[in-house]
């Protein structure tokens, strides 16, 4: 009886192991080693700039319409290039107070990513549904008047785009 | 002696939960001074950097050797690009801080520019001299500001992180009824200051708009109401095998192309297609159909036959391909127009084609109809051979052709384009078909996707 029992944890505890190694090492999709200047004119370092690109559209606008989801993306890529904002991929996400999801960790807790994914990469190869927009704010939620200042291009599902 | 166990518990329980608080808390001011640590240290970047440009710039405009006034204007792009990066990461909740951060970049990419001018054995003219001249002024001003600022933070014991916790939210959530700690009036102030300076104009990536630029692709072309524009965007994604999308609703956007967007149904179709059509002229501007796809039964050659035929189909007559790579199950495929043997790279159209069933997915011509006008393309003064004489010795040519390629500013030039071999890599080098200078160096990088540029 206590042989079995021993033989069912340790076979458990196999199992466990085995498929834990098999998550974390779920192979990334993609084989980008190098920087890369994409059709959207911003050089990825290298495949960990497109995951955390779409990791904040995943928590930004993770119930937006698929173009909705490119806007974000195109609003961060157009971040990297303005010369009012940090000029790397990293450096806008990670800006102090930039995203709610980064500050309250949601883009870490994300886990349905192919949407979001596809719209990101649509982004970096030039599609931009917000002409220039670098920001976007969802105008339902109580928000500054300074943001009011900006000069809107658009609404996409819940989202006012604006430069 | 039930009593004396309850006391002792509930004394347990009390040890445990001070334990367990003073654990959590220690923890909790170890961890704020950590990011605190950060943030001073970002603060002083930028103080130190600021002082560093003065001094530096100065040097740059009482220099008279021109070997000397390229490094010191150098050195000016790279401090201001790390006083402008150490800026972007300190937190402030109720400031706004992007006029300061633009001056810094425009600063720097402005220094980098004159450097590249005097570098080329051009002389700066009195214009870009007082340009300099301003920017010094600025930056002494802004390291006199930020010693008070780093005074006052000192004296005060202001703690950065402390904006981080309590009721933060992102910048453009937080209501404008907290005031701005006064503290970093400093910062306040010089904003204020850099947003009221003049437009600056150069050659260089940073430099601002004048004004709205026109997009030149649409010139003369009449203006459409918002039904015209849902017609035109009908006519343009139906044109497709099979496709029976409607135009469900509409809304306006104000871009720099004044446009509609227009969302389509397909009418029990998988996906639904959101087109932008320009008010001027009601052209289809770009269109993504939100459809996932989730195989691949197409090749790339195939896919691309089929985005050849979709922009024929639509009048887009002589582009030729520049490069396509497959992500997701679909082949994206970027064409540029030609006029006779010049490929124009400013004029480009981009296709997205599904590999499942070969459908058009995505269509971007924003950059056509931004850029695309009738050229006088300039007559090329130099043969092919006295172009490629210019390449270093020691690249292979591996073939050439003319193109027409956008520069920063918004300037164009005739080039002859050669790709080349160099140790088993490739490179694109463009040469001045005019002037015979190396206008730009792009590296080629297969990657399992297909070809990119560096």
């Amino acid at each position: 009886m206590r042989k079995w029992l021993l033989g069912s944890i340790v076979l458990l505890t196999a199992v466990f192991m085995v498929s834990w190694q098999l998550i974390a090492k779920e192979p990334e999709k993609d084989e980008m080693v190098l920087p890369v200047q994409t059709g959207s004119g911003v050089t990825l370092r290298n495949a960990n700039d497109l995951h955390l690109l779409t990791r904040v559209v995943a928590a930004e606008a993770g119930g937006e319409p698929y173009e909705g989801q490119v806007a974000v993306a195109a609003v961060l890529l157009n971040r990297v290039k303005s010369p009012s904002f940090p000029n790397s991929v990293a450096g806008v996400v990670y800006q102090p107070l930039a995203f709610e999801s980064v500050m309250n960790g949601l883009i870490w807790r994300v886990n349905d990513l192919a949407t979001a994914e596809r719209a990101a990469r649509a982004a970096l190869n030039g599609w931009d549904p917000t002409y220039g927009s670098l920001f976007f704010w969802n105008p339902s939620k109580p928000v500054s008047r300074w943001i009011w200042t900006r000069k809107i291009v658009r609404q996409i599902g819940d989202h006012v785009f604006g430069i | 002696m039930r009593r004396w166990y309850g006391w002792l518990i509930a004394g347990l329980l009390a040890v445990a939960v001070v334990t367990w608080g003073f654990g959590h808390w220690r923890n909790q001011q170890r961890l704020a001074n950590a990011l605190e640590s950060n943030y001073q240290r970002d603060f002083y970047t930028v103080v130190e950097q600021v002082e560093q440009l003065e001094a530096i710039l100065g040097k740059g405009l009482v220099s008279g050797s021109s070997r000397q006034q390229v490094f010191f204007l150098t050195e000016v792009w790279s401090r201001a690009n790390t006083a402008q990066s150490a800026l972007g990461q300190l937190p402030f909740t109720d400031l706004n801080l992007s006029a300061s951060r633009k001056f810094l970049a425009q600063m720097g990419d402005y220094a980098y520019t004159m450097a590249k001018r005097i570098a080329g054995g051009q002389e700066l003219d009195d214009e870009q001299i007082q340009q300099l001249e301003s920017f010094y002024r600025e930056i002494r001003e802004y390291g006199r500001v930020l010693q008070r600022t780093e005074q006052e933070l000192h004296e005060n014991g202001y703690r950065w992180a402390a904006a981080l916790t309590g009721r933060s939210s992102p910048r453009n959530q937080v209501p404008e009824t907290r005031q701005v700690s006064s503290e970093l009036d400093g910062f306040k102030e010089m904003e204020q200051r850099f947003d009221g300076l003049p437009v600056l104009i150069y050659d260089g990536p940073f430099s601002d708009q004048i004004g709205e630029t026109e997009p030149k692709g649409l010139t003369g072309m009449k203006k459409i109401d918002r039904e015209e524009a849902e017609r035109q965007a009908e006519q343009f994604v139906n044109q497709m095998a099979g496709g029976n999308y409607k135009a469900v609703r509409s809304s306006e956007i104000e871009g720099p192309i004044p446009a509609y967007g227009v969302t389509l149904d397909g009418q029990g179709r998988s996906g639904i297609i959101m087109a932008d059509v320009s008010a001027q002229g009601g052209k289809v501007l770009a269109f993504l159909n939100s459809r996932p796809v989730s195989n691949a039964n197409l090749t790339a050659e195939e896919a691309e036959r089929k985005a050849q035929a979709f922009l024929e189909d639509r009048d887009f007559k002589g582009f030729e391909k520049t490069y396509g790579i497959t992500e997701n199950n679909t082949r994206w495929i970027v064409y540029a127009a030609t006029d006779g043997e010049v490929r124009l790279y400013p004029d480009q159209v981009k296709v997205q084609v599904a590999l499942d069933d070969g459908e058009i997915v995505g269509f971007d011509g924003t950059m056509y109809y931004a850029n695309h006008h009738r050229r006088d393309l300039p007559e090329p003064e130099l043969t092919p051979e006295k172009a490629e004489s210019k390449l270093a010795s020691n690249l292979e040519v591996k073939s050439r052709r003319l193109a027409l390629i956008p520069l920063t500013g918004g300037r164009e030039v005739l080039t002859y384009e050669f790709i080349t071999d160099f140790n088993g890599e490739n490179y694109l080098v463009y040469i001045n078909a005019v002037t015979g200078d190396e206008e730009n160096i792009l590296k080629l990088v297969d990657t399992p996707q297909g070809e990119l540029t560096i």
